[in-house]
């Protein structure tokens, strides 16, 4: 208990979901951090909170972090395929670590394939998109995708266009003091929402 | 607009920004002790979003009022404290996180309400500024909501809390019902939606909203003053907000 009203053990009986960002319409989801969460839809609105309130998006996925495996690409060379079946044939979602940007890893999403196992979804990937360090993989039915109807649309991403500071490199002023010159006023960002 | 109407305008201008702006406070006091990150920065992302919205409604007041020296600054650090006029249910202070939660949904629902309405009415300044926060309060309002359901469905801890809460802010929530004089002149010229329909509409969604949870809402006795009547908290609570700007009111850069 503490006084907050917010009972820790439901705190610790929060899961981790990790949140994939689709920056526009012609870019593909990428992962770019995980928040506790108790439920998907809370998952999603910390995502949302966190990840994108200045930042251009148009879609967010949130994945339960146990439901994802992560596989080396040392791992994915010597994994046997064992066919299970078609009766276990279901969508796979394939990430993979292609870009890394300052300290940050993003796994870009790369497919959706249906196969009967995630390394045979992972094989079947790496025939057509070539080798990665790291790959992840996921049954699509884990997937859970932010709402796409117009309100939500503009509720959760339209308000961030309008916001002042959109970029760190916005916060100009205290580093310009530090570098000893003088602060113009005219310089400072037009005023709106911020 | 009639120049008759713009006193009229200019004290329902301070309604709304004050509002806004002292949500913020309240909403703002949690950064960096929220005991989640995740909710400290979704807290710190609704108060901020509200000094926007705060501020838009002051940028319009000052532009109105044709007095160059009544900047959205000054009517938030300046004000002589009787002029303000925020409703009581955003003067309590800060509370637990049910008092919190339930004070967004609250407020934040007669605001969606409200701006929902507004976006409608013939005055463009109103409706403008009303489009850009009604589709932001659709997030919060989500928000909110989802809080809702956790604080009266989990523990009991947090439901006798949510039930506390609820006693305790929907007498204070009442001002938001009560217009200023002279609104319903606003009303017949377009310019701001009518307050008695959208806070009957508040009154039913919490109603029916609370029912889903099994809570009853407290029925109201009393007659509810308006916003010149302010709570105990006021006071200490414009002093905080105004101590960096105090300490120093003439500078121009922090």
């Amino acid at each position: 208990m503490n006084t907050t009203g917010i009972d820790t053990a439901i705190l610790h009986a929060e899961r981790v979901w990790e949140v994939l960002k689709q920056d526009s319409s012609n870019k593909v989801p990428q992962a770019v951090g995980s928040v506790h969460a108790a439920d998907a839809k809370h998952a999603l609105l910390a995502a949302r909170n966190v990840f994108v309130r200045r930042p251009s998006a148009v879609a967010l996925w949130v994945i339960p972090q146990e439901s994802l495996v992560l596989v080396s690409d040392a791992e994915l060379q010597q994994a046997t395929e064992v066919n299970a079946g078609d009766e276990l044939r279901q969508d796979y979602v394939v990430f993979a670590k292609t870009s890394t940007k300052r300290s940050m890893v993003f796994m870009d999403y790369l497919a959706t394939v249906a196969s009967s196992s995630p390394i045979a979804a992972l094989h079947h990937v790496q025939a057509d998109c070539g080798r990665h360090s790291w790959w992840w993989v996921v049954a699509s039915k884990h997937i859970v995708r932010g709402s796409d109807d117009a309100a939500t649309q503009a509720a959760w991403f339209l308000p961030a266009q309008a916001k002042t500071y959109r970029q760190q490199s916005g916060y100009g002023a205290l580093g310009r003091q530090m570098t000893g010159q003088q602060v113009n006023m005219a310089d400072k960002p037009p005023r709106g929402e911020r | 607009m009639n120049p008759a109407l713009r006193p009229i305008l200019l004290d329902k201008l301070l309604s709304l920004g004050d509002d806004q702006v002292f949500l913020a406070q309240r909403n703002g006091e949690w950064i960096g002790v929220a005991p989640v990150l995740e909710e400290d920065i979704a807290i710190g992302n609704l108060a901020q979003d509200q000094l926007g919205h705060g501020q838009l409604w002051f940028e319009l007041y000052h532009q109105l009022s044709g007095q160059a020296e009544l900047t959205a600054d000054w009517l938030m650090f300046r004000r002589p404290i009787d002029e303000l006029r925020p409703c009581q249910l955003l003067q309590y202070p800060r509370g637990d996180w049910a008092i919190t939660m339930l004070r967004q949904y609250l407020f934040g629902l007669h605001q969606f309400i409200w701006t929902g309405a507004a976006r409608e009415v013939s005055y463009h300044p109103v409706a403008d500024i009303a489009g850009l926060i009604h589709r932001e309060l659709r997030f919060h309002q989500e928000y909110s909501e989802l809080w809702l359901g956790y604080l009266a469905n989990t523990t009991t801890e947090a439901r006798t809390r949510l039930e506390q809460a609820l006693t305790l802010l929907w007498p204070l929530s009442q001002q938001l019902t009560v217009a200023v004089d002279g609104e319903q002149e606003l009303v017949a010229a377009g310019i701001v939606p009518d307050l008695a329909s959208v806070s009957q509409e508040w009154r039913q969604l919490v109603t029916r909203q609370c029912a889903v949870y099994g809570l009853v809402v407290p029925s109201i006795s009393t007659v509810v003053g308006n916003r010149a009547l302010h709570g105990p908290h006021l006071a200490g609570m414009v002093a905080e907000m105004r101590r960096v700007h105090d300490a120093d009111d003439a500078a121009v850069v922090w």
